[in-house]
């Protein structure tokens, strides 16, 4: 997938290495999207057909960032990703256990491709310094969009007109759920500022994305936006407070 | 006031209330209403003292923030006091109020103290919009003008967590949460894009 006029203009080592660790959450990211995807699947036959569709477009999302990357001389650094992907995979991996669909879809369906949204659409405007990048991030964009719409509709009609028991699986699940996913944000948050993205945007983004999403599900607006900015607070303040900060 | 930990929140607020009405008096006079001054004055008589401040960890990061908002200007002003703080004071309130943990008068003063805000809250907001009708140029201003605040509220939010945090469960990021929720639907009403306003606290918060 390339756009004309697209060509890699990579142009330091801290550049690469940046789009490297980038690039890395973004491809294993994606694949651990499909995995969740498949285990929400096996927890309910009556969406499997959806739910393994979605599990195909992250993994198709995979292969065009793996592509993009190679075509760019972009190093995927697998061990950055591992370390940033394990406390997500454990987490999804205990919901799965638990047979809790409920919570694998906010962590899957919300704050992760809240993630998603928050550095791709962003990320579309620098694209087309990457060759084949601004087709591949534009269409991932896209879906990530198609799989929240259909997570919203699930959870609007699963909890209508009981929004108390949603706000206590979200408080259950976003405790978890945004130290890790927002964890990794903050961790990239250099790494977004070498490839020419800002991490505050990109925060503030997917913390008003996240906000709106609860919104969307019918969750008064100002109860949404204490519960996200309540749990953001600390990890900005981490991230503020890091050694190499000072 | 007996218990000194209430005493010393209480001297606190007292010490911002006083410095708010001070400040709207010499720059933004249409800002100094009487339930802000009633309230105030309230606050002298409710026994919170200065000594009680000054002798604790929280009175540098205190006179840091203070001194951050304290200007000659009236739109920063705006900004600062009768929009960041007067937002940031409710959400005290609000927050305080609702802790089972303090006393019945406590809880009481902490509600009247967001009645008292209230003329303030709204003369303000009327008076931003009059004055920078352009919601993009008034979110340029307010960046500009409350950049340092949210770096030296994050100070003043590490001693609050550790002073008050264990036993009034009184935290930094609940009053965030809080505070949040209720300046981005004020600033949104002023023209301001809502996103961008929550990335401009989150990246101050970061310090980037």
């Amino acid at each position: 997938m390339t756009a004309a006029g697209e060509t890699s203009t990579i142009q330091t080592t801290e550049e690469r290495e940046s789009a490297g660790k980038l690039m890395g959450l973004v491809v294993f990211g994606e694949m651990v999207a499909a995995r969740t995807y498949k285990l929400m699947a096996d927890l309910r036959p009556e969406f499997a057909t959806i739910l393994r569709k979605f599990a195909s477009m992250e993994g198709q999302h995979a292969t065009w960032f793996r592509d993009t990357s190679q075509r760019n001389g972009i190093e995927l650094d697998k061990d950055f990703a591992d370390k940033e992907l394990g406390y997500l995979i454990d987490q999804v991996d205990n919901y799965s256990a638990q047979k809790d669909f409920d919570a694998l879809m906010i962590v899957q369906g919300f704050i992760v491709e809240s993630l998603a949204i928050a550095t791709y659409e962003p990320f579309l405007e620098i694209a087309p310094k990457y060759e084949g990048a601004s087709a591949a991030f534009a269409q991932a964009l896209a879906d990530e969009r198609y799989h929240v719409d259909w997570v919203t509709r699930y959870l609007r009609l699963r909890f209508f007109d009981n929004h108390d028991e949603f706000m206590s699986l979200t408080d259950r699940v976003n405790v978890q759920g945004i130290d890790c996913v927002g964890g990794t944000l903050m961790s990239i948050a250099n790494g977004l500022k070498s490839v020419g993205l800002s991490a505050a945007d990109c925060t503030g983004a997917m913390m008003d994305e996240y906000t709106s999403l609860l919104e969307n599900v019918g969750v008064e607006s100002r109860r949404a936006t204490k519960a996200v900015v309540s749990l953001f607070v600390p990890l900005a303040q981490k991230y503020r407070r890091r050694p190499e900060a000072h | 006031m007996e218990d000194s930990l209430e005493a010393l929140f209480w001297a606190i607020l007292r010490r911002f209330e006083s410095a708010a009405i001070r400040q709207y008096d010499r720059v933004a006079p249409e800002l100094a209403e009487a339930a802000k001054r009633a309230y105030v004055a309230r606050l002298q008589d409710c026994g919170a003292t200065d000594a009680v401040l000054d002798a604790s960890e929280l009175a540098a990061p205190v006179r840091d923030l203070l001194a951050t908002a304290a200007n000659n200007d009236l739109v920063t002003t705006l900004i600062v006091q009768g929009l960041f703080l007067e937002h940031l004071g409710r959400a005290i309130y609000r927050v305080a109020g609702e802790q089972d943990s303090m006393s019945p008068e406590s809880r009481a003063l902490a509600a009247d103290g967001i009645v008292a805000s209230d003329a303030v809250v709204a003369r303000c907001t009327e008076l931003l919009a009059r004055t920078i009708p352009n919601g993009e140029d008034l979110f340029h201003r307010f960046v500009d003008a409350s950049r340092d605040l949210v770096e030296r509220l994050d100070t003043l939010g590490e001693a609050v967590d550790h002073v008050f945090g264990e036993r009034f469960h009184l935290h930094f990021r609940d009053i965030m949460g809080d505070f949040t929720a209720d300046l981005l639907p004020a600033c949104v009403e002023l023209g301001m894009t809502r996103r961008k306003v929550v990335a401009h606290l989150t990246g101050a918060l970061m310090g980037i």
